[in-house]
């Protein structure tokens, strides 16, 4: 069963999103801040995270970027209320940048690519 | 005959002794008889009417006098016989029998008989041509001084640089100044090296001076009379002068006399014995006069022309007093096209201050309104981010709802309905953050070293393991820039990128950046394996070869944005390094030149 971790800081989203994936048939892990995200990632040992950008005071570009050294091999999906950060430099290190929305298909099949491997064969 | 009785019977010494004191008198004292001929003259009287002695004189009719006394004198006296009224004179020209020109003053009245009949006029004759020299002299200075005060005031009330110096012009020439028949006026250039011809007055023959002068003839003709006549008599004739000497290029440090004004500072009379320079003799050979008189125009201690001027109608002979005079009105025209210049100046400056001016206030228009637009853009960003996570939350869990419900569910219909204006609103939102995001991203100076450490190090991030390993020879200078700081960092990530993707892992490229003509340039090249230049060509031609149609689709984007951006990018064949990949960017130029 495929491994996520939702790192968001607004309850809800979590709690959606572990519904809607779980019916999808994935392992779900939750976190609201940075360290609890890398404590997740530590011990669930997800490989993929749907990764908010704005983590309350704390950025999800920093935690993108510090995720991204530690664990090369793990798929991340930027996932944000903001449109602007996708212009964002930093941003570019995510393999994808999905908007917040209440249809949840386009992430979710972002996801079933990643995990699959993309075109360019990077993951898997 | 009639005789006039002086005899005081009482005291004859009284008598001789007056008759003595009138021949000696230096006024001339006549009386002319009834029969209208000189009966008692004394000796001044005969030496002014141009008889060689009083014996000569005696008994000489009236008539023969008329050419002294001119016509309406005679009548005059004769009728003082008639109405016995005395008159005077004051001043009158008169030429005598010896044929002496003079000015005189008359005083008759008329002799009366013991009987009270009139029997004679007695007269006193005084040559006043001093006095009318004197006034002569004086009014001359005093029209000079009149010319000099009215240049003053004419000069005081013109800007225009053209304006004063024909004012000054014109007062060189008018009749009743200094009287000059024509005047030039010669300005230095900017460089101080050479007089150009700048405007002339005056008539060109003597026919036309005779036209003109005699309009100007009239008494009491004030400067700007005299300018507006000017304006109209002699408008072709100071045309033709002008042209006479414009383009006329004086060289003042070749020795000629103009060159010494200049230097010394002083002002000159050229006159007809002269020993000429060549360029002096040239130039007065072309203005057709050999006697003239220039004076240099000297403000703030600096020379900045030469007024010239001349009687090449008239030949009258150039005065150290007009000499003096031309140096007075030299100092005024000094002062007076200083003062002009700086109008000008300041004219051009406040034009310039005007257009900056509104230049400014679009500005600062302009600024209000991209603030104001900047304000809403931050704040419908903010408020529509607020709201899509609670849009994301509702409809997502209308969804998940929707999904668990049994197919005919009443409650299907209420969550569709949830699920679609979710949507909605979601669109909308979409819409106000495209609106805010415009606003967001503005060019600003960039710098090329520091953007290509910032993509070198998200590269080996993105890389890792190992690849992702570039050298550097970066320019020890800043490479200023101008523009769009995320398109152009993604540019250079796109492109290297690309490069290191298909590049063999033991290939690591040398990226270097350096000044060039005007732009800064980054070049990537593999130099130190030359093994893998059929590699690295082929790799390059397939992303940035001229006739490559198989682009990614971000290496096009890649080259508009460096094409946006005034630059471009390409491959060059280098004998010693192989391939180079070079992208050109135009370097800023206020900070490069700061």
């Amino acid at each position: 069963m495929p491994k996520l971790l939702v790192v968001d800081d607004e309850t809800f989203i979590r709690m959606l999103y572990k519904k809607e994936f779980e019916s999808d048939g994935y392992e779900v892990s939750l976190a609201s801040n940075t360290d609890e995200a890398l404590n997740m990632m530590e011990t669930q040992q997800p490989e993929l995270v749907i990764l908010d950008i704005e983590l309350g005071n704390e950025s999800g570009l920093a935690l993108l970027n510090r995720l991204r050294q530690k664990y090369r091999d793990c798929a991340i999906i930027l996932n944000s209320a903001y449109s602007t950060y996708k212009s964002d430099f930093q941003s570019w290190l995510a393999d994808a940048y999905i908007m917040k929305s209440s249809d949840l298909d386009p992430l979710k099949d972002k996801v079933k690519t990643l995990l699959a491997g993309d075109a360019c064969g990077r993951r898997k | 005959m009639i005789s006039v009785e002086y005899r005081n019977s009482t005291d004859d010494s009284v008598f001789d002794g007056f008759q003595q004191s009138l021949q000696s008198n230096p006024v001339g004292v006549f009386v002319i008889n009834i029969e209208g001929r000189l009966e008692h003259v004394n000796e001044r009287a005969s030496k002014i009417f141009g008889y060689d002695s009083v014996e000569e004189a005696h008994g000489k009719p009236l008539s023969q006098l008329e050419f002294f006394f001119s016509q309406p004198i005679v009548a005059r006296i004769n009728q003082l016989l008639i109405d016995r009224e005395p008159f005077k004179i004051h001043c009158f020209p008169g030429t005598n029998l010896a044929g002496h020109f003079a000015h005189y003053c008359l005083s008759c009245n008329c002799s009366l008989a013991s009987e009270g009949h009139a029997n004679g006029v007695f007269g006193i004759i005084e040559d006043v041509s001093d006095q009318v020299k004197r006034q002569q002299e004086l009014k001359s200075r005093v029209d000079e001084l009149s010319i000099l005060s009215q240049i003053s005031q004419e000069v005081s009330s013109a800007i225009d640089t053209e304006e004063v110096l024909k004012v000054i012009l014109t007062g060189v020439t008018a009749r009743q100044g200094l009287g000059f028949n024509r005047a030039f006026l010669f300005l230095l250039d900017d460089d101080s090296k050479m007089l150009t011809g700048r405007l002339a007055i005056g008539p060109t023959d003597a026919a036309e001076a005779g036209k003109i002068w005699s309009s100007l003839e009239q008494d009491d003709r004030s400067l700007p009379d005299i300018l507006s006549l000017y304006q109209e008599e002699s408008e072709r004739s100071n045309r033709s002068l002008t042209d006479l000497i414009s383009g006329m290029r004086i060289d003042i440090t070749n020795g000629s006399l103009f060159a010494r004004a200049m230097q010394e500072r002083t002002p000159l009379v050229v006159g007809w014995e002269t020993e000429l320079d060549r360029v002096t003799d040239r130039i007065l050979n072309r203005l057709g006069e050999k006697q003239v008189a220039m004076t240099p125009l000297v403000t703030r201690d600096r020379p900045i022309g030469l007024l010239l001027a001349d009687n090449a109608i008239t030949h009258e002979e150039i005065t150290d007093h007009d000499r003096q005079f031309l140096k007075l009105i030299a100092d005024q025209t000094a002062a007076a096209v200083e003062r002009s210049y700086l109008y000008r100046d300041l004219r051009e400056r406040a034009v310039e201050l005007e257009r900056m001016n509104r230049k400014l206030a679009e500005t600062q228009h302009q600024i209000i309104e991209a603030e104001k637009m900047s304000v809403i853009g931050e704040i419908t960003s903010a408020v529509a981010h607020e709201l899509r996570n609670p849009l994301t939350i509702i409809g997502g869990f209308a969804n998940l709802m929707n999904k668990n419900l049994d197919p005919g569910s009443s409650d299907t219909e209420y969550l569709s309905i949830i699920i679609s204006e979710t949507q909605r609103a979601e669109a909308v939102l979409t819409d106000v953050l495209d609106f805010s995001k415009a606003s967001k991203i503005k060019d600003r100076p960039l710098e090329l070293n520091s953007m290509i450490h910032q993509v070198c190090d998200m590269l080996s991030v993105r890389m890792g393991n190992g690849r992702g390993r570039i050298r550097l020879g970066l320019s020890d200078s800043e490479l200023p820039l101008w523009g769009n700081p995320d398109q152009l960092l993604h540019a250079y990530y796109q492109i290297l990128y690309a490069l290191m993707q298909d590049l063999p892992a033991e290939a690591v490229p040398k990226i270097s950046t350096y000044s060039l003509s005007g732009d800064c340039r980054m070049e990537i090249c593999c130099d130190h394996a030359p093994q893998h230049r059929g590699d690295v060509e082929k790799t390059l031609m397939q992303y940035f070869g001229s006739n490559n149609n198989t682009k990614r689709l971000s290496l096009i984007v890649a080259e508009e944005t460096v094409k946006h951006h005034g630059g471009n990018l390409g491959v060059e064949s280098n004998p010693e390094e192989g391939p180079v990949l070079f992208v050109q960017l135009p370097l800023h130029k206020e900070i490069a030149d700061a």
